[in-house]
């Protein structure tokens, strides 16, 4: 394991995308957004997506500097069409707007389609408690991403669909709900096949129904001369909680892709296009009788206290372990495994990053 | 065990809440939304909730015949109060309110406090979803129904948190996903001690922390508890639902020490969207259909299966049931009759009702 100063590896992941093509501002909110999916602890959205981020790019597949489209405007309703523009450009530009609706109307819908990788989900909810609001997140994937099987299938039909929920806190850290709606998300499979923590068991099923938690039933193959396809594999993963992952699975297609219009998932898509509804509540409009602060606080010390199970040291809040992860990488630096540090310098040399900026990065 | 047709079951649950103060309308309401959740295989939510309503009520923490209180609104939210009515009540006039709203702006969000137990929170995505919208429901109690354990915890700290959300299908029943944020719903847990039965493994804890499958041992002093479903994600999910339904409403997150702790006071936000605002009708209904039959075409791990959507074990139970009848245990008739005989029926009352 290799430990990346984080302020390094987020100047160095800037660079490498102003070097293929995004300008200055773009290539700072991707740096910036992937390193902190590695400080937050989730490293399946982190650094380790720059190699495929820099191909997309290469191929068409996701557009530098695009400029997103608001295809409706009302004043509570916003739809954003990205163009396939990056997910770290697209999200904020269509969250503010939510925010600002919000605001000023107390909720509001925002519906993006057609958007470039909108990374880890939570960024979004992190983004909204910043701003005093409650936020929630519905996202899923044109069809690229498509590895989830519905409960009682062997087949993959849904995207590992994401779902998140912000809650701001007076003085303090955000409650933040972040998950996958299947077992482990993909980038948990991509860590596992290069050699970082193993999934858990039964997470995936292979294409004849057997459980497994071998990541090559989704990548077929591993050959670090080639890039990785994750439709070479056979098998699925599996949604989280039977049944009731795979409903909350299927409404996410619904609402992040047939409402979005960005579609849900369908085969034969080679594009990663992500779609997501958010919904902004502004705080204030809701709690005339300033009751919502006070009671969170209650409440999440009403949860911290429970006597904790055996083997366990502390109760952890939604959140809390990526607070935690962050203040401990922010000091020790990103840990990355040799595979995914070394696919990131090769990306860096082909876009022409000096070998002499490669160096020292290491803590 | 004994089996009855539905529509008997619900004449003789709709004399009964009439006899304990509600109106004809309220009491064939709570009657047809009980008997429904029994119809659609939620044994957890129907009739066997009867002898609670019934206790509740002759106790006045329980108020028959409620309206609720609108405490703020605007064109795309509100604040309502159901003032301890009925939730089959409470939470339809609730849910006019949020589908008027959406049908004005678009969306709407509707926070709901201090309900009546609100049933099968599914009803309410039914009901949206009649309307031609989509709509999101998170709900918990505000101190009547602490179940379950965090994650990492071994004591109760959360209510079951259910959320529901709906799609309406243009010429065929809506897709419902309904689920709690547990692994198993307390009523389950009580179905089961009913019938003497273990429930399943993975579902609880003792007092201990320790797993066990005796659903006495959730009755116990001191209680075990319910576990969160899918570990962290939840008992996240969990905490959320107590946020948002709970804190967000003023009916408050899960509270031992609150007033109404006594009570199971059901607190609900409620999101509705309206699909046409959003595309032309033809375009939705053809994305949810193609998508339908995609997950559907997954091939099925058991040999004569199918995948089912949210909310197609709920109609396939609903036509068998119709047909067949409804499968009551008997403790919970026993239960069921002394409710009856509470509210002043006698027992021919009861055999003429149930013809």
């Amino acid at each position: 394991m290799i430990h990346v100063d984080y302020q390094k590896l987020r100047g160095l992941v800037q660079d490498v995308f102003e070097r293929a093509g995004c300008n200055r501002d773009e290539a700072e909110r991707i740096g910036r957004y992937l390193v902190e999916s590695n400080l937050a602890g989730h490293d399946s959205h982190g650094v380790i997506r720059v190699p495929r981020y820099v191909n997309w790019l290469k191929e068409g597949k996701v557009v530098a500097n695009q400029t997103p489209e608001v295809a409706m405007d009302t004043d509570v309703i916003t739809v954003v069409d990205g163009k396939s523009g990056f997910g770290q450009s697209v999200g904020p530009f269509a969250v503010q707007m939510g925010i600002d609706k919000a605001k000023k109307n107390g909720a509001s819908i925002v519906a993006i389609r057609n958007s470039g990788h909108l990374g880890r989900i939570g960024d979004w909810a992190e983004m909204a408690a910043a701003a005093g609001q409650i936020s929630i997140h519905f996202v899923n994937t044109t069809g690229l991403g498509m590895l989830v099987a519905p409960f009682g299938g062997a087949e993959r039909r849904m995207s590992t669909n994401p779902i998140a929920i912000g809650v701001p806190r007076e003085g303090t850290w955000p409650l933040i709900l972040d998950f996958a709606t299947s077992i482990v998300a993909e980038g948990k499979c991509l860590v596992a096949l290069s050699g970082g923590k193993p999934l858990p068991k039964g997470a995936l099923i292979d294409g004849d129904g057997t459980l497994t938690e071998d990541p090559l039933v989704i990548y077929g193959k591993f050959d670090s001369s080639q890039p990785l396809d994750n439709r070479s594999g056979s098998g699925a993963i599996r949604a989280m909680g039977e049944h009731k992952g795979s409903g909350l699975s299927i409404m996410c297609e619904f609402l992040g892709g047939a409402l979005t219009r960005g579609g849900a998932a369908q085969k034969d898509e080679n594009k990663l296009l992500n779609g997501m509804l958010s919904i902004f509540m502004s705080i204030e409009a809701f709690d005339a009788g300033h009751f919502f602060g006070d009671e969170v606080k209650r409440y999440v010390d009403f949860v911290k206290t429970a006597k904790p199970a055996a083997g366990v040291d502390e109760v952890l809040l939604p959140g809390e372990p990526e607070m935690i992860s962050r203040a401990k990488r922010k000091a020790e630096g990103v840990p990355l495994t040799e595979n995914a540090w070394e696919s990131i310098l090769e990306t860096a040399r082909a876009v022409g990053v000096p070998e002499s900026d490669l160096k020292g990065l290491e803590v | 065990m004994k089996r009855f047709a539905s529509n008997a079951v619900e004449r003789l649950a709709t004399t009964i809440f009439q006899r304990a103060g509600s109106t004809p309308e309220e009491a064939a309401t709570i009657a047809h939304r009980l008997v429904d959740a029994n119809l659609v295989g939620h044994d957890s939510h129907g009739v066997i909730r009867i002898p609670q309503y019934i206790e509740r009520v002759l106790a006045k923490e329980l108020i028959p015949n409620q309206t609720i209180e609108v405490v703020s609104e605007t064109d795309v939210l509100a604040v309502v109060d159901g003032r301890f009515g009925f939730g089959q009540t409470v939470g339809e006039q609730t849910m006019r309110l949020a589908i008027q709203k959406c049908t004005h702006s678009g969306i709407s969000v509707v926070a709901l406090r201090n309900s009546g137990h609100l049933g099968r929170i599914g009803d309410w995505a039914i009901m949206a979803a009649e309307a031609g919208k989509i709509s999101l429901h998170w709900v918990n109690t505000s101190g009547g129904g602490i179940l379950v354990a965090p994650f990492g915890g071994s004591d109760r700290r959360l209510s079951a948190d259910p959320i529901a959300a709906g799609i309406p299908v243009k010429g065929g029943s809506p897709i419902v996903a309904d689920l709690s944020a547990c692994v198993i719903a307390n009523g389950k847990i009580r179905v089961a001690r009913n019938k003497g039965v273990p429930v399943p493994e993975g579902c609880l804890i003792d007092a201990n922390g320790q797993p066990t499958t005796d659903p006495e041992v959730f009755y116990a002093d001191p209680p075990g508890a319910i576990l969160p479903f899918a570990g962290h994600k939840g008992f996240a999910l969990g905490v959320l639902v107590e946020t948002l339904a709970g804190a967000l409403s003023g009916g408050g997150a899960s509270n031992p020490e609150n007033p109404s702790a006594y009570m199971i006071v059901n607190n609900m936000l409620t999101v509705v969207l309206d699909p046409a605002v959003f595309m032309p009708e033809a375009s939705y209904a053809e994305e949810i259909d193609r998508f339908v039959a995609w997950v559907k075409g997954s091939p099925p791990l058991e040999e004569g299966g199918s995948i089912l959507m949210p909310g197609e074990p709920e109609e396939r139970s609903r036509a068998d049931r119709l047909a067949h009848g409804l499968e009551i245990d008997d403790k919970t008739w026993d239960q069921i009759t002394a409710a009856a005989r509470s509210v002043g029926m006698n027992d021919t009352d009861v055999i003429e009702l149930m013809g």
